[in-house]
């Protein structure tokens, strides 16, 4: 993957030095007066996480430590996080043997509008497509923000983790991993299957969704909002996935492109089991500080799903593209699109 | 103890050569470890609200004896009965509000 286009000042500031050699000069990026999830900061911040993961071609490996971007991503993190605290009311305290049963109760109360209906029933091949290309932001490293949290976890909860990721990875079978079927799935649908092949495309409420993985795998402090955030894409995802395999039947998709998401109706209903009451359940009984933060990452999950939903369909339904419809210029100050219901 | 069987787990699968417990249902309790990794029990475990997980050296059979492949070391198996991809859970038991403890019941 090569660096994304800009979209405003901060990542054309960022972007800029990024495709020069890593140094020490101070990498000032002007967050102060932006909406904290305005496109042009999850794209920065984006780019940012993305030197942790698989990096970009035109961009110096080591620049992944650089205390200049450090330092910039920090300031870059300071506003996501105050954004995600002002959008997702902290769940009420519960004691550590309650955080099973608040979590389950947090997933029911979820009242996000179903896109998996949409999916299933009306949605044409196009409009399909756009859902794929936006989840692909995710799941083509799928499982892999969580993997940061095994070695800052003992005992049953890390057991736990990694009997999930194991399967997520397939077992160690490359044709059975989770980002090798959803390649599968793309293809299937023409779409092109190469890592990041969509950056340019997706909204700034799409990159949050990734971003948000990120802040708590990449901080130890934030383990517990990391259990609690897989807990919840576990727990919603047996149903919307049927659904989602339905729709993309219906519309034509044969076994190999559905199997994908016929995979994560049984996979996802034994994580779900796993990550609620031994990951959760377990580290909560082991650190019982941890508690209202599993609950705090469970809310950030759903919610952010739930505006990202809220803006899919909200476009679909005014007979537009959830999609940017080609890579934005470099100057933009900002992507009007992300800014309806992206975080603020 | 339970009885068990030394023998080919599965007749033509890859030569395997497994031990297999005619009974293999013992008290659920601790959590099972690394399936099919240098363990002979399989633990069963109902899930307070939801499905029966299993872990360990298991294999899923028709009545007729054809294999059922589980498509992975652990599974979770329906038990509200109303899953659409029996015997597995397919979280159909959430939206049907099922309950039923993860202990005994009646508590023996």
């Amino acid at each position: 993957m090569r660096l994304p286009a800009a979209r405003g000042p901060v990542t054309a500031t960022l972007f800029e030095r990024l495709a020069g050699p890593p140094d020490d000069r101070p990498l000032p990026l002007d967050v102060t007066g932006a909406a904290p999830a305005d496109p042009d900061v999850q794209l920065a911040l984006f780019a940012c996480y993305e030197l942790h993961y698989r990096g970009f071609e035109d961009v110096d490996d080591r620049w992944e430590w650089q205390p200049s971007l450090l330092a910039a991503r920090a300031a870059l993190e300071r506003r996501f996080e105050a954004a995600l605290a002002r959008a997702v009311p902290r769940p009420p305290l519960v004691e550590p043997q309650g955080v099973r049963r608040a979590l389950n109760e947090l997933v029911a109360a979820d009242d996000g509008p179903s896109l998996s209906e949409y999916l299933a029933r009306r949605a044409d091949r196009g409009q399909f497509r756009e859902f794929v290309i936006h989840r692909s932001i995710y799941q083509l490293k799928e499982a892999d923000p969580h993997t940061w949290a095994i070695p800052r976890l003992a005992g049953g909860p890390k057991a736990a983790l990694v009997e999930i990721q194991a399967d997520e990875y397939g077992g160690g079978r490359r044709e059975r991993m989770h980002s090798e079927l959803f390649r599968a799935t793309m293809r299937g649908l023409g779409l092109d299957d190469s890592y990041g092949a969509y950056l340019d495309r997706v909204p700034g409420i799409t990159l949050a969704i990734s971003n948000a993985m990120s802040l708590f795998g990449l901080h130890r402090r934030r383990r517990g909002a990391l259990a609690g955030h897989l807990a919840a894409l576990e727990m919603t995802s047996s149903l919307p996935n049927r659904r989602y395999a339905a729709g993309l039947r219906r519309l034509g998709g044969d076994a190999g492109a559905a199997r994908f998401y016929d995979e994560h109706v049984q996979a996802d209903a034994v994580h779900e089991q796993i990550a609620a009451h031994d990951l959760c359940g377990g580290l909560a009984a082991a650190e019982p500080s941890l508690a209202g933060d599993i609950l705090f990452g469970a809310a950030c999950a759903l919610e952010l799903e739930r505006r990202w939903a809220a803006y899919v369909l909200a476009r679909w339904e005014r007979g537009r593209s959830s999609l940017l419809e080609t890579a934005p210029p470099a100057d933009a100050r900002q992507e009007s699109t992300g800014q309806v219901v992206g975080l603020r | 103890m339970a009885p068990r069987v030394r023998g080919p787990l599965l007749p033509g699968r890859r030569g395997s050569n497994r031990t297999v417990r005619m009974f293999p249902l013992l008290p659920a309790g601790k959590r099972g470890g690394m399936a099919n990794e240098g363990e002979d029990t399989v633990t069963v475990t109902p899930c307070e609200d939801g499905p029966l997980l299993v872990r360990g050296p298991f294999r899923l059979v028709t009545q007729d004896g054809e294999p059922i492949p589980a498509g992975r070391a652990t599974v979770a198996l329906c038990r509200c009965g109303l899953s659409s991809t029996k015997p597995f859970c397919d979280g159909s038991h959430k939206a049907a509000g099922f309950r039923a403890p993860s202990e005994p019941d009646p508590a023996a």
